[in-house]
């Protein structure tokens, strides 16, 4: 069965990067002694896809990890037990869609509970769900694949003046002019060189106050974002993914050149809130 | 959340930050108003070298199960760190709680190899801990030195408090107690290192003095303030009933032993005359295989990790490895977990093994002949001729593989040009034995042969302790003689050629057999800027010998000198429980190319039959 995990990241683990953090969670579901199932061939390795990347040092409550976990682990066959009486590879077979959602969704409690325990502090399980699929159907398309859309929490930490944007209204203020330009031209690295790029259809939405934040995110969004004491944030959904992915870095940078100031990438902590598969209709991995 | 000693600023701008936030899993955590000893365990290498590392890992778990101490780990700053710290002013911090070291009662530093000793005045300094243990007060932590490089701790003896001899798991806890007493009586530091000697196996620099000869040699060895004569190796008895980490920490990033690892057995039958480490962990005490069974399966499920290895000398000398094999093919077979098997004999036996774990294509085949003539293996008493090597490898071709790697030492003692022309007539040998076996139809282009030289260094407590270790020159003149007769093979195409860096190798030999006057060159190197010396990139040859003038050292004395055999060694004061009487016959016998057995087919009577354990009881 197929499973989609959101998780969270923060605290000292936002130092590690993308590879260690799946090395992480390689071993984390081996200690947890969960069943999950790995490729053919000669070095089979755990079916496990991540959505996409986070870079070193930004912490996140929207990360997705897809798992399939075998039939025969005891966490699905508990499932299909309390949904049909008994369990076997032809009783799975047997189930109608409606069944194997119910025992899926049963299943997705258990296997968060059994892969939680072996989490260290700063990595968290925010949810789970089940991934519709039968059995001799094309597999279902993975959260790498899907993620079109991200949002993104900037927020200035402490110790750091940002001059021009010096307290939450002058940041508003300049915010919104940076904004309502028609374009935001930026020059993009590329292979090939640099190309200039218009990211302003790129930026589907924006906040710059807490009331318009907390408007834009879920009730998971923010459970792990520090806060700081200049309160001096900006909030970003920004096109993700393999089409076009738009940095937050990238747009702060461009508005900081707009405020006439330079990026300092160290006075921003990011924090990535949610990702989605569909970020115009506002539809979560 | 915890906190960080460092910024998130100085993280972001450092290479692997992971390499300082510690939080691993499986690191422990105490609370600090719960305990009495707080002790920092230090690897003086970068963190995923330190890491890797089991000793560290088995007195991590040794501390950490006293209920007054807490146990935490340090390892070298990276360069790109170390500049910050020091621009910074930042103190060196444990990677648990983040505190600075130069609060804590102890600082143990296990040294591993000579190439590290200007990264353990690194981590005094950035500890901010005076680098002379002469300069230190109790407003500092009492430093402590173990691991094999104490088996002459002379050229350390002025930066450390306490050397550890031997084995790490015995008398720790008596030293704990007795340190809580004295703090507690108000007694000096100087009062209790002076108690402390009188621990077996501790040697304090500082309560001996040393005299020398007009000549440069030891005139006199004395130890004052009532501290013991000779300083006695400890010894684990009971390699079944002792402490093994069932919970080993787990790195985030990568560390270059990424995998478990069990320790099967410790100490060598074989007695290979180089051999430091088969000399200083005699005798051979093997594990039971209920002990090891059982922590191999604790081991795996509370880390993760997708390989387990077999840690020892050589794995081939596991009385049962055999049933050990069986029972890992099976138990790991089932969870996805591979196996690797470094160090054993290439025999049908591992052969069978190895094809059943390992896949062919990828892998090699290792052979250590260490010597190209039979004549010369015979003068290391390698145990090994090349009838059984041949076999060997015609068994490892006839199972698939088709890389073979093979090392050699250059300039061992008695070593003339036509031992060193042998090492490529045996590797052509081996080479030829490829194509004589495997048909035309089933090779897969040509076979590897790797040929390895490193350049040997006698070691202290080793029957070439006194022995002439040949010019970085010699070194050189043998290494091109080498391949000039390997140009010359029938099957050279399919031989390759790799060697070790002569400079660190010398420098290795100066530290290994110095005395204490060597300090001051490891001192002024340090000075020099000197650290990571054991990493090709950060060594500078240049600077150390600028250190050896400035020391006003001569390198010689120490390197390319044979010693006397009745010449006082600076090391003498220590009591391995290997005789001088038995080092002195094994390298009469070097000189005349006669093999000893190996421990198992008949005693030696190197004199650690005393300690009444392992192989010297096996069968009795």
């Amino acid at each position: 069965m197929f499973f989609r995990i959101r998780f969270a990241k923060y605290g000292v683990i936002k130092f590690i990067g993308h590879l260690d953090i799946m090395r992480y969670f390689q071993k984390a579901v081996r200690r947890s002694g969960l069943l999950i199932e790995y490729s053919q061939g000669y070095s089979p390795h755990q079916l496990m896809v991540f959505a996409s990347p986070l870079g070193v040092g930004i912490t996140s409550d929207g990360e997705y990890m897809d798992i399939s976990v075998e039939n025969d682990a005891v966490e699905i066959t508990e499932a299909v037990k309390a949904v049909k009486g008994d369990y076997s590879a032809e009783i799975i077979k047997s189930m109608t869609d409606e069944e194997l959602a119910l025992a899926g969704n049963q299943a997705a409690q258990a296997i968060a509970k059994t892969i939680s325990g072996s989490l260290t502090e700063g990595t968290e399980i925010i949810s789970i769900r089940y991934i519709p699929w039968r059995e001799g159907e094309k597999h279902p398309e993975n959260a790498m694949s899907l993620v079109n859309g991200a949002d993104y929490l900037m927020s200035v930490k402490d110790g750091y003046l940002v001059e021009g944007i010096a307290n939450e209204e002058e940041a508003a203020e300049k915010w919104q002019k940076f904004i309502s330009q028609d374009s935001i031209n930026i020059v993009k690295k590329t292979k090939n060189g640099e190309k200039e790029m218009d990211i302003k259809p790129y930026i589907f939405a924006s906040a710059v106050n807490d009331a318009d934040i907390k408007e834009l995110t879920d009730e998971y969004g923010l459970l792990h974002a520090d806060s700081y004491e200049s309160g001096i944030k900006i909030f970003l959904r920004l096109s993700a993914g393999s089409q076009t992915n738009i940095k937050p870095e990238a747009v702060m940078e461009a508005f900081c050149a707009f405020c006439g100031i330079e990026f300092n990438g160290f006075a921003w902590q990011i924090h990535r809130a949610q990702m989605y598969s569909n970020v115009l209709e506002k539809t979560p991995l | 959340m915890r906190k960080l000693a460092l910024s998130d600023e100085i993280l972001m701008s450092v290479d692997k930050s992971a390499r300082y936030i510690g939080h691993e899993v499986n690191a422990v955590w105490k609370d600090l108003d719960s305990v009495d000893i707080r002790f920092c365990m230090c690897f003086p290498d970068v963190y995923e070298v330190g890491m890797s590392h089991i000793g560290i890992q088995i007195l991590y778990e040794m501390f950490n199960r006293r209920p007054d101490t807490f146990c935490e780990r340090v390892y070298s700053p990276w360069p790109d760190l170390d500049k910050i710290m020091r621009e910074k002013n930042i103190p060196l911090f444990a990677l648990e709680s983040q505190d600075p070291i130069k609060n804590f009662d102890f600082l143990g530093i296990t040294l591993q190899y000579e190439m590290c000793y200007t990264n353990v005045l690194q981590i005094l300094e950035l500890s901010q801990i005076p680098l002379m243990a002469k300069d230190r007060s109790w407003e500092h932590p009492i430093v402590i030195g173990g691991g094999p490089c104490t088996y002459n701790p002379e050229p350390l003896a002025d930066f450390f408090d306490i050397i550890y001899i031997g084995e790490g798991e015995t008398v720790y806890d008596q030293l704990l107690d007795l340190y809580k007493e004295c703090r507690k009586n108000n007694d000096s530091r100087h009062e209790f290192l002076v108690k402390a000697s009188h621990i077996e196996g501790l040697y304090m620099p500082s309560l001996y003095e040393v005299e020398y000869n007009e000549d440069g040699t030891l005139a006199s060895f004395t130890p004052v303030e009532g501290a013991p004569e000779k300083v006695k190796r400890q010894v684990v008895a009971d390699m079944s009933e002792v402490v093994y980490p069932d919970k080993p920490i787990v790195p985030y990033i990568k560390a270059i032993q990424d995998r478990v690892a069990l320790e099967i057995q410790r100490g060598c039958i074989r007695g290979c005359r180089f051999c430091q480490a088969g000399m200083i962990y005699r005798p051979i005490r093997e594990r039971s295989l209920e002990f090891l069974e059982k922590y191999a399966i604790a081991m795996i499920n509370s880390t993760g990790y997708e390989e387990i290895t077999l840690c020892s000398l050589s794995s081939s000398d596991y009385t049962k490895l055999a049933e050990l094999m069986e029972f890992l093919i099976e138990e790991m077979g089932r969870r996805r977990i591979n196996i690797s098997l470094p160090s054993l004999r290439i025999d049908a036996f591992s052969v069978d093994v190895m094809k059943r774990v390992q896949d062919v294509h990828k892998s090699s085949v290792t052979f250590a002949p260490e010597a190209g003539t039979q004549r010369m293996r015979d003068i290391i008493n390698k145990g090994l001729d090349e009838e059984t090597i041949l076999k060997g490898a015609r068994q490892a071709y006839e199972a698939g593989w088709n890389k073979v790697k093979l090392y050699f030492m250059l300039g061992q003692p008695f070593e003339e040009d036509s031992d060193v022309e042998g090492i490529p007539h045996l590797a052509d040998s081996i080479a030829m034995e490829y194509y004589d076996t495997v048909p035309k139809e089933k090779r897969q282009g040509r076979c590897q042969v790797t040929i390895s030289t490193s350049y040997f260094v006698p070691k202290p407590f080793t029957p070439f302790q006194w022995a002439a270790q040949i010019t970085p020159e010699e070194y050189t003149r043998r290494k091109t003689l080498l391949m000039d007769t390997l140009k010359q093979e029938h099957n050279y195409k399919s031989i390759k050629y790799n060697w070790h860096d002569s400079q660190t190798s010398i420098l290795e030999g100066l530290l290994a057999r110095g005395d204490r006057r060597v300090g001051r060159v490891i001192l002024e190197a340090y000075k020099l800027g000197c650290i990571f010396d054991a990493w090709t990139d950060f060594f500078d040859a240049k600077k150390w010998y600028k250190a050896i003038e400035n020391a006003g050292i001569d390198m010689d004395f120490y390197t390319t000198r044979e010693r006397s055999t009745d010449e006082l060694l600076p090391w003498d004061y220590i009591d391995t429980g290997i005789t001088k009487k038995f080092l002195k016959r094994e390298y009469e016998k070097a000189s005349r190319a006669e093999v000893t057995k190996n421990c198992r087919d008949a005693c030696a009577g190197c004199g650690c039959n005393t300690w009444n354990t392992g192989v010297c009881v096996e069968n009795k």
